[in-house]
């Protein structure tokens, strides 16, 4: 199939009369109406400084969030940290609470 | 602040992009002819001209920065609306075919005044609406490329390799898709002519 020499045959003429037509009409619409529509720029305006104003706040709002998440993080590791220190601290104390004779014993001095 | 007409594209563009709303209105009314244009010729079924419009404007507001000026902002723009536009169209409802008894009274009325050739005279047809409409109806027979490219090609008038460029397709392609969605058409409207010759007074 070679579209370029066939291509006449493809065609309707309702189409082209059709697509004639809607241009035209479009045609004279684009004449009458070349300037902007009297308040359309400033509401266009207004709603992209309100979306730019929430993209602030969802920026922030995800920063927020994260810095939560990141101390949320630090404060169990620091915890874990505190709670496997004070389980060595209680064993050390154990030990030093033992009476001379079965520490000498427990660490094997005579 | 007022934005003078002197003002560049470029200038606008450093002013828009940190915020300052002058400038954005600035834009909005340079750039209004262009998007009208694209979206008058491939407005979706029941939808404001002036709602499609703005979106795009918004569209445009929000990928401002990733606008490298490698193309004149007017043809950038032009890419976004045909591509918000087309979005749209690929959402409204598909049909395999469109009968004539799936017509309504305002689109056989188009037709006869065609076949008439009153179409000129505008006699029975006042209104872009209902050659929109049909067109349409028409089109969304068509596989969603197919309908691009017809779009393009005979709504808005760009030559195949603008369309190739735009579809970022090869010309050849470009050709053949239009090739084919011609030639659905050209059955659609021919199963129509029966009934529209029985239809004339």
């Amino acid at each position: 199939m070679n579209p370029n020499t066939s291509e006449d045959q493809a065609r309707h003429p309702f189409w082209d009369q059709l697509v004639a037509l809607f241009r035209g009409h479009r045609d004279i619409e684009a004449s009458r109406d070349t300037i902007t529509p009297l308040g359309f720029a400033t509401r266009v305006v207004s709603r992209w400084q309100e979306m730019r104003q929430n993209e602030m706040i969802r920026r922030w709002e995800r920063f927020s969030i994260r810095t939560a998440v990141a101390s949320c993080a630090c404060a169990a590791v620091v915890g874990l940290f505190v709670m496997v220190n004070d389980q060595g601290m209680d064993e050390e104390e154990e030990l030093l609470l033992l009476p001379p004779t079965e520490l000498e014993a427990f660490t094997g001095l005579e | 602040m007022v934005q003078s007409d002197e003002d560049t594209w470029e200038m606008l563009l450093e002013r828009a992009r940190g915020g300052n709303a002058a400038a954005g209105h600035a834009l909005v009314e340079r750039l209004y002819p262009v998007v009208i244009r694209i979206v008058r010729n491939h407005l979706p079924y029941a939808m404001d001209e002036e709602d499609l419009a703005q979106e795009i404007f918004m569209k445009m507001f929000a990928k401002l920065d990733t606008f490298r000026g490698e193309q004149p902002l007017e043809h950038w723009v032009s890419r976004v609306a045909r591509n918000t536009c087309f979005d749209h169209l690929r959402r409204q409802k598909r049909r395999g075919e469109l009968r004539y008894a799936d017509l309504r009274e305002e689109d056989t009325q188009v037709l006869e005044a065609m076949l008439a050739g009153e179409a000129e005279t505008d006699t029975m047809i006042d209104s872009t609406e209902e050659v929109r409409d049909l067109l349409n109806r028409l089109l969304a027979t068509l596989k969603p490329a197919e309908e691009n490219v017809l779009r393009l090609l005979d709504l808005e008038q760009l030559s195949v390799k603008e369309i190739a460029d735009h579809l970022g397709w090869g010309e050849s392609k470009v050709k053949v898709t239009a090739f084919r969605a011609r030639k659905k058409l050209q059955a659609t409207l021919q199963s129509w002519e029966p009934e529209l010759q029985q239809s004339r007074p």
